[in-house]
């Protein structure tokens, strides 16, 4: 049979079958099981109505039971037992935690995932708002607007041969296929290369430090101005601290990078491997996430950026704020939790982020992923106690996300 | 491996009580790293080692002009060429030549099918007896897509004369063995092993490579 016609026949069967379920059952509830006629009738529907949540959730709770919950139990099992040849296992306790965190990749695997985590997040949603901003009152912002999100439609693993292409490495003297080299063979030590490879990353690194010399500021000023209006709690200091060493590090990178820019040497004309340089090639994969993510971003803070009142911003253009102004003391502050909330969406995918690194790099060349790396244990090596620990460790990332997005949530449903 | 260590080495590299880290060992890779690691034997530069699909390296042998002229591979590799390419004609292939001072004969790496009886019976036992006659694998050769290594068969009866030379490299093999990555525990042959020879492929040095491999291999014990 065509395979379109078999998928067609299985959509209907599907959502026939799920549509049937509900409606036939609610049927079965009423006239069958609880007639609501006859002596009984008032006791019937009073008990048809207490069951009836029960059978409408059951499928879901069944299937979320079988593979959310019981998987979880298991693998938390799974991770304190090692297997034997022969197909018995024995208890080990924590001896496999304790190989993971001595192996070199776990801990790569592990710094990776914070600078994903620290990157994608970000830009994601730095661009997404940008989008949104500048999509609102334009003619084409629809056509825009759907040009964006289109990556949304596509997988991960099909993003990621995009991309492989894009990055894609051929001998010197023939034709480049790939996107990035093309245009990096472009380049030849002129003024243009001078402006592009010295001057805008140089400009870049110098944004990227005054944003965290900002975001530091805002941490670390209520500490110093304690005489100020409010009160800071004594707990709090430690962590503005933190903050503000992990601030200065990294302000103090940017600045040796800006000289390093000027003295590098660029290698023109050599087509590179992009994916093979340590450190940087991390970022060409984030590009992925980021390019995919982008559009969910945008379609969400488009719509909470419609929600605030015109009235506020009409009151600040009269009172003479400039667009840069309107947008950052009035529009951003107003959306503030749909930021947030978009945000620690798009953490937990990166967290989870699996097929971009499976599908470009492998975990080769200092790209390991926690995620990937849990796949390697589990499927290449067949060690399913350090597997199962890996899972858990991600587990147990991502756990402070949810219990705080549905901690939010609770508290604005009051 | 097999051309520079002897067959007893080899196989105590593979169940590894030759440790990784043997210089028995390191040695072979650097054998390999002569050829990979040279930017002047590999098309595209030592860095496209590891960064070419397989399926793509056979592809700089039929390019205008020709990135390389031979190309190291096993027999499966004809499939990946261009189409209509003859072997014989566009491309032809020889023994990778072991080394004359090694004195280690010709050792040839493979892979195979084995038979085995699951439910013993008359008819299965026959059936074997059957497989050790020349004629079953003369009739098998007649055909294509079959090598055999049964030193009593007429490679005459080959139906291809492509798979004639490779059956006469199979017979006049001295040494024959599986390949040791297959052979090793699935976390080091298809993991640290080969995410370690990726690196040495890349830069890394051989010893340190190996070392990794090592230490790997006893976390899996």
């Amino acid at each position: 049979m065509n395979p379109a016609i078999q998928g067609l026949i299985t959509i209907i069967i599907g959502v026939g079958g799920c549509i049937g379920y509900f409606y036939f059952s609610n049927i079965f509830l009423d006239k069958v099981l609880f007639p609501a006629t006859g002596p009984n009738a008032g006791r019937n529907i009073n008990h048809a109505n207490i069951i009836r949540p029960w059978l409408f959730l059951a499928p879901a709770l069944l299937a979320l039971g079988l593979y959310l919950a019981y998987p979880v139990v298991e693998t938390l099992r799974m991770s304190l037992t090692k297997r034997l040849p022969g197909g018995r296992e024995e208890f080990v306790w924590l001896d496999n935690y304790a190989q993971m965190f001595s192996e070199a990749k776990f801990w790569e695997a592990m710094r990776n995932n914070m600078m994903w985590l620290i990157v994608v997040p970000a830009a994601s949603t730095a661009f997404g708002l940008l989008a949104a901003q500048l999509t609102d009152r334009i003619k084409w912002g629809a056509i825009a607007k759907s040009l964006i999100f289109m990556p949304m439609a596509i997988s991960f693993v099909g993003a990621a041969v995009i991309f492989k292409l894009i990055y894609d490495t051929r001998p010197v003297d023939q034709a480049q296929i790939g996107v990035l080299n093309a245009v990096w063979l472009q380049f030849s030590g002129g003024g243009m290369s001078f402006f592009v490879l010295r001057i805008v990353p140089a400009v870049l690194l110098l944004a990227f430090a005054a944003t965290v010399g900002y975001v530091a500021w805002i941490f670390v000023r209520p500490m110093l101005g304690q005489s100020g209006s409010r009160r800071i709690g004594a707990g709090t200091i430690p962590l503005r601290l933190l903050v503000g060493a992990g601030a200065i590090w990294l302000i103090w990178l940017s600045l040796k990078s800006v000289v390093g820019v000027f003295g590098f040497e660029f290698p023109y004309g050599v087509p590179q491997t992009w994916l093979t340089i340590p450190f940087w090639n991390s970022f060409f994969l984030m590009v992925v996430l980021v390019w995919i993510q982008t559009g969910f971003a945008m379609v969400i803070l488009s719509a909470a950026l419609r929600g605030i009142p015109e009235e506020t911003i009409e009151a600040a253009i009269v009172d003479g704020a400039n667009p840069f102004q309107v947008f950052f003391s009035i529009k951003v502050p107003q959306i503030v939790g749909t930021i947030v909330v978009v945000w620690t969406t798009i953490t937990i995918t990166v967290l989870k982020v699996f097929d971009i690194v499976f599908a470009m790099s492998n975990g080769q060349w200092e790209t390991q992923v926690l995620a990937n790396y849990m796949y390697d244990k589990l499927f290449r090596a067949l060690d399913w106690g350090v597997g199962s620990a890996s899972a858990m460790i991600i587990m147990l990332l991502v756990s402070p996300i949810l219990i705080w997005n549905v901690y939010n949530a609770r508290k604005e449903m009051r | 491996m097999l051309r520079t260590a002897t067959p007893e080495q080899y196989d105590a590299w593979v169940s590894n009580e030759l440790p990784f880290n043997d210089p028995i060992v390191v040695n072979a890779i650097e054998e390999f790293g002569y050829f990979a690691r040279n930017d002047a034997y590999v098309a595209g530069g030592a860095g496209a080692v590891a960064t070419t699909d397989f399926r793509d390296s056979p592809k700089g042998l039929f390019s205008s002009p020709p990135q390389c002229f031979m190309h190291r591979q096993a027999s499966f590799i004809p499939s990946f060429f261009p189409e209509g390419t003859v072997i014989g004609q566009d491309a032809d292939f020889f023994y990778f030549p072991a080394y004359a001072e090694a004195d280690l004969g010709s050792p040839v790496l493979g892979a195979g099918t084995l038979f085995g009886i699951t439910q013993d019976s008359e008819a299965t036992r026959v059936f074997m007896e059957f497989l050790q006659t020349p004629i079953a694998h003369e009739v098998w050769m007649a055909q294509t897509g079959f090598l055999t290594p049964f030193s009593g068969v007429n490679t005459e009866v080959y139906g291809d004369s492509t798979l004639r030379k490779m059956g006469d490299i199979l017979l006049g093999a001295s040494t024959f063995r599986f390949d040791g990555s297959d052979l090793m525990p699935g976390g080091v042959g298809a993991g640290s092993f080969w995410t370690g020879m990726v690196d040495y492929a890349g830069g890394d040095d051989a010893m340190a490579v190996a070392t990794e491999i090592q230490s790997s291999w006893d976390a899996l014990k």
